[in-house]
């Protein structure tokens, strides 16, 4: 009779029953250990953005109208770069942006950058007596990815002022 | 297990989370101090030429209560809005010091005559300061470099009658004490015969020698070519009262 009772020894279940234990709890540590990695970085890379963005500053200093050029400076406290500038009258609706790297502005007030025409759309014909707008795009260069426009645009700063 | 879990990996993403959150707080009430500091100034901006020389100078009074830098100075054609005298802006500050360095109350001057030389129209005068703030002067209309004075409280005027067509005229007006005129010299050339001119000069109260030239010379018309005159100063009229006046006493023995 005790041969038919035969089975697993109570030894054998526990270690079994531990070992399934430790490897869910294993893997559980794991999951939870992963997304917090990833939810860490993510939150680094959101507050760098974040810090980069308050400190960004541009500011629109003079724009030449003769010679079509706008001149910017930067007192903030980060590079940026350049992503848009355009020049149009300010009863009117904005031409289409355009986005790409158009100057990098250091964060000194010692100079002032210069947009010719060829860094900053003007429209065709150009009346001093009328008023316009200048829309400048900048994002600072520690946050810069030239690989994704939409995620630049995302944590740029916009500057629009009367002209 | 789930305490594990709790102290090693719950627990040190809510440390860090509490930490990027405190950067970013920091980071953002120090760009609020700035832009706080950048409205406060205040700067007044204020064109002034000497009387002997004639030079522009550039007033700069700091009204507001921080200390302002001024790292720039525009000088603008406001007409066509094109910068003077070159493509750049005409003072700017090197890399040890500021243009101006202007403690609350503070006021400084800079020469300016230099960014205006030989223009003529409209100027205004930009200063940017170092936190990126920008204050404008005044309008002033310029004639060579100079101040065009508009206010005249008398008008001059000279007509030239019968010229002879093809010749030169020129009008002289020459202050003799302190008096001003402006401008002091007109000049025409008649297009057709016996034409007349009729010119307005804007003067101060004083006397002024006007002399007229054809082709150069002076021409001979006596005692009136040239001609001394004399522009009187107005003095108001006191206005009376139809009410006879009152006569105060000055001393005990006067009745009154």
């Amino acid at each position: 009779m005790r041969g038919a009772r035969s089975g697993v020894s109570y030894v054998v279940s526990v270690a079994i029953i531990s070992m399934v234990t430790i490897a869910l709890g294993l893997f559980l540590w794991g999951i939870t250990a992963g997304w917090a990695g990833v939810s860490a970085f993510d939150m680094v890379k959101e507050t760098n953005k974040g810090v980069a963005q308050q400190r960004s500053l541009l500011v629109v200093e003079f724009v030449d109208m003769r010679n079509r050029v706008v001149w910017v400076s930067n007192p903030g406290k980060v590079d940026l770069v350049i992503l848009s500038c355009m020049v149009y009258p300010k009863n009117s609706n904005p031409p289409p942006r355009e986005f790409r790297e158009v100057k990098r502005v250091a964060a000194s007030m010692k100079m002032s950058y210069p947009l010719s025409s060829s860094e900053c759309a003007f429209p065709g014909s150009l009346d001093p007596a009328q008023p316009y707008v200048v829309e400048i795009y900048a994002i600072a260069s520690t946050i810069y990815n030239p690989a994704n426009v939409v995620e630049n645009i995302q944590w740029a700063i916009v500057v629009r002022s009367d002209a | 297990m789930v305490l594990a879990i709790v102290f090693t990996v719950i627990l040190p993403l809510v440390i860090l989370s509490q930490h990027t959150y405190g950067i970013f707080l920091n980071e953002s009430n120090s760009r609020r101090i700035f832009d706080a500091d950048r409205l406060s100034e205040f700067l007044d901006v204020n064109i002034s030429q000497d009387p002997q020389t004639l030079q522009l100078t550039l007033i700069v009074s700091n009204q507001g209560p921080i200390h302002v830098n001024v790292v720039r100075v525009w000088a603008i054609d406001v007409d066509r809005q094109a910068s003077i005298p070159t493509s750049e802006a005409c003072l700017r500050s090197s890399d040890t010091s500021y243009i101006m360095s202007l403690p609350p109350g503070m006021n400084g001057s800079v020469a300016v005559q230099q960014c205006v030389q030989g223009f003529t129209g409209v100027v205004q005068f930009l200063a940017v300061t170092e936190r990126g703030r920008i204050f404008s002067s005044e309008k002033i209309r310029l004639a060579n470099g100079q101040v065009v004075d508009f206010v005249y409280p008398f008008t001059l005027t000279v007509s030239i009658i019968n010229m002879k067509k093809g010749r030169w005229y020129e009008v002289i007006v020459e202050p003799l004490d302190d008096g001003k005129v402006s401008p002091r010299k007109f000049t025409h050339k008649a297009t057709a015969a016996n034409e007349n001119v009729t010119v307005a000069f804007g003067a101060f109260a004083g006397r002024y020698r006007v002399s007229l030239y054809e082709n150069g010379r002076l021409v001979q018309l006596g005692e009136y070519n040239p001609k001394v005159i004399y522009v009187p100063e107005i003095r108001r009229r006191k206005l009376l009262s139809h009410a006879r006046p009152h006569t105060l006493p000055t001393g005990p023995d006067r009745n009154t």
